[in-house]
């Protein structure tokens, strides 16, 4: 029997059997090795994130698939050691998400509402459901906001005109290099959102038009706001003053005979008579010997008095617009000769067929933009555009771009920081943005209930932080009594706030290299100085440097430090040698 | 002679069962070592998740993402959000630490 077995051990079928056990060994280990491998690949492609948040007394509880491979929400670990399924979750009833699909795909979001504190989930492949991961469900942050939602009570430079006179006036006012106005010929005022402080906002103001028999100034003309943090307030007042009247009539010239309607007067006097529907608007001109005498503007049916100058006799005429539907006669005619002392009585009749008048025009948000950087005059391409005109109830289109590096005229750095975005009239376009780029924001808002159009000035401010100055100077010098000095030089915003000096000797010469630590860069270096301070046949023996380095206090953009290297010379053939300084 | 004939056989046999191995075996590794390198990129990604508020009721999440937040909770790229509309905005994004350290 072992003859039997020795010979399969040892002849050509043995070994046949070694190998075919050989290669089913390792057949079944491969075989094992890639289930294992593939387990473990799928696992790593579930990519869930739970996150949760307090709400309702409750907790919210979100899970997205963030991967491609789809996977099943199976258990929530609640603090505690409670573990429950997903569906014994509250359904929030949101439209993003869902409580019954457990079955997440791609950017697919599970939801509920549990009522203790979520700690991890598990999920498990939709494609191999014993392949499982846990994942810890992130918390909650809560931001609170206290920036601008400025109004007129909270106005950082509150402007105002004081306009009881209802005259024409426009301001202008000047901040970080730009311009801004305002016109109107009513009492206002306005919330001026300055991007900084201490800022220095300048101001000009002027009468546009002037009320009929009037004469206005606006003061005052020229002023200029400091603003330093502190709510401040720039008044303007119109002051209105009538016309000179004529002088006084000479006496009455011997009576004569007068149409109808003589005044006995000095001046003649005519009435207007307008009959129109009340739907329909117009427009009248009235001219006397070919001159501009009144507009009168309305709609319906009115009447107006003008009284000719004194003792002036001449032509009236009249030029009257209304809507294309519409047609004008002129009664008695459209012209007349008028002399002084008579009273003349013209109708002018629109009449409209047809088609009605179109309903006055739906008010507007027409909007303009302007952008700056903040420090002004960065070199820096921007962009800030936005839709022109928005109905009420309409908002957005607002896109910026702003370079995320930017240089000054001296060329020092500059980093994006933010947008600060305001509007004028305040509250069309306020935002606090941190991309430098964004496209079809959300903003500007025209109000639905906006009653009137309103032109609104939307302004963006790009603010940059300083990053480095454009080139960093360090400087040293060393005499051959091993007196040195440190030197630096570069811009003002990043000072220095220490320095150190490392020196060596070497052969006859000693040679130093100062370093200094500028506050935002970091530390520069300069290159070695050498000085020779042994004669020949000496060399060098290096003590140390005195001091070595220090602080600069204050920091200072340029300066110098001095330092002393010690050495003593030996000569080279072993003989003494001379001592140095220090 | 006959031995030796059987064992120049085995060590070919052997070796030709071990260099098939080891290819199966990479072939079936490297599968499971990118996968590897993919969740570990996801990870550090996800670590960098986070919201910027323009104000409290925008907010921008990472590649251009936003959206504005309301009473309810509402996503906005992979974070969850939701604000008072006037002072208080209240967000979880991958970023965030997990809740159980909160």
């Amino acid at each position: 029997m072992s003859s039997v077995i020795e010979e399969i051990l040892t002849s050509s079928i043995g070994f046949i059997i070694a190998m075919v056990v050989l290669s089913v060994i390792i057949g079944v280990g491969l075989y094992g090795y890639w289930i294992y491998a593939n387990r473990v690949t799928l696992e790593n492609y579930l990519w869930p994130i739970a996150e949760v948040l307090p709400w309702k007394g409750n907790y919210f509880l979100a899970i997205v698939n963030t991967g491609n491979e789809p996977f099943y929400v199976k258990q929530i670990y609640l603090k505690g050691g409670t573990v429950i399924t997903s569906s014994q979750a509250i359904n929030p009833n949101l439209n993003w998400c869902s409580t019954s699909n457990t079955k997440l795909m791609h950017n697919e979001w599970w939801c509920g509402e549990v009522n203790k504190l979520p700690v991890a989930v598990r999920v498990c492949s939709a494609l191999d459901p014993s392949v499982c991961v846990v994942a810890p469900v992130h918390g909650w942050e809560t931001v609170t906001f206290n920036q601008a939602t400025f109004g007129i009570s909270n106005c950082p430079v509150l402007a105002s005109v004081n306009d009881p006179y209802s005259a024409g006036w426009q301001v202008t006012w000047t901040m970080t290099g730009s311009t801004y106005s305002i016109s109107k010929s009513v009492s206002y005022q306005w919330c001026i959102l300055p991007p900084y402080y201490p800022i220095t906002i300048n101001f000009q103001s002027t009468i546009t038009s002037n009320p009929s028999n009037y004469q206005c100034q606006i003061s005052p003309q020229s002023t200029q706001v400091n603003y330093n943090g502190t709510a401040a307030t720039q008044s303007f007042t119109v002051t209105c003053q009538q016309s000179q009247t004529p002088p006084p009539p000479p006496p009455p010239p011997p009576p004569s005979p007068s149409p109808p309607g003589g005044n006995n007067g000095g001046s003649a006097v005519v009435d207007t008579v307008i009959d129109a529907p009340s739907s329909v608007s117009w427009t009248v001109n009235l001219y006397f010997n070919s001159q501009l005498e009144q507009t009168y503007q309305g709609s319906g049916s009115q009447s107006y008095t003008w009284d000719a100058p004194y003792g002036a006799s001449g032509t009236v005429s009249y030029q009257a617009s209304a809507p294309n539907t519409c047609t004008v006669s002129y009664s008695p005619s459209q012209s007349f000769s008028i002399t002084p002392g008579n009273t003349y009585t013209e109708t002018i009749t629109i009449t409209c067929q047809g088609q009605q008048p179109p309903p006055p025009p739906t008010p507007e948000c027409y909007f303009s933009y302007s952008a700056a950087t903040v420090p002004p005059g960065l070199n820096a391409n921007l962009q800030f555009t936005g839709p022109s005109s928005l109905n009420p109830g309409q908002s957005g289109g607002l896109s910026g771009s702003a370079p995320q590096y930017a240089t000054d005229s001296q060329g020092d750095r500059y980093e994006f920081e933010k947008w600060v975005i305001g509007s004028n009239p305040n509250g069309y376009a306020d935002a606090i943005i941190y991309v430098n780029d964004f496209y079809n924001g959300w903003i500007p808002i025209c109000p639905s209930n906006l009653t009137s159009s309103v032109n609104v000035q939307v302004l963006g401010h790009v603010l940059y932080q300083f990053i480095g100055c454009v080139s960093y100077s360090v400087n040293v010098t060393l005499s051959s009594s091993g007196a040195g000095e440190v030197i630096w030089d570069w811009c003002p915003g990043d000072p220095a706030v220490s320095w150190s000096v490392n020196a060596y000797g070497q052969g006859e010469n000693i040679y130093a290299q100062g370093t200094v630590n500028a506050e935002l860069s970091g530390s520069h270096s300069s290159g070695y100085q050498w000085a020779t301070v042994c004669g020949t046949g000496q060399t060098v023996n290096y003590e140390g440097v005195s001091p070595s380095g220090g602080s600069i206090n204050p920091p200072q953009a340029s300066g110098s430090e001095s330092f002393q290297v010690q050495f003593t010379c030996q000569s080279t053939g072993g003989g003494g040698g001379g001592r140095g300084p220090g | 002679m006959r031995g030796r004939g059987i064992s120049s056989v085995l060590t070919a046999v052997i070796m030709a069962l071990a260099i098939i191995a080891t290819i199966a075996a990479v072939a079936v590794s490297w599968p499971m070592v990118k996968s590897g390198f993919d969740k570990n990129y996801w990870s550090g990604s996800m670590g960098l998740y986070n919201l910027r508020f323009a104000n409290s009721s925008y907010a921008y999440a990472q590649n251009g993402v936003s959206g504005s937040l309301s009473s309810n909770p509402s996503p906005i790229g992979y974070c969850i959000a939701y604000g008072d509309n006037s002072t208080n905005a209240t967000y979880a994004c991958p970023s965030n630490t997990p809740s159980y350290q909160g």
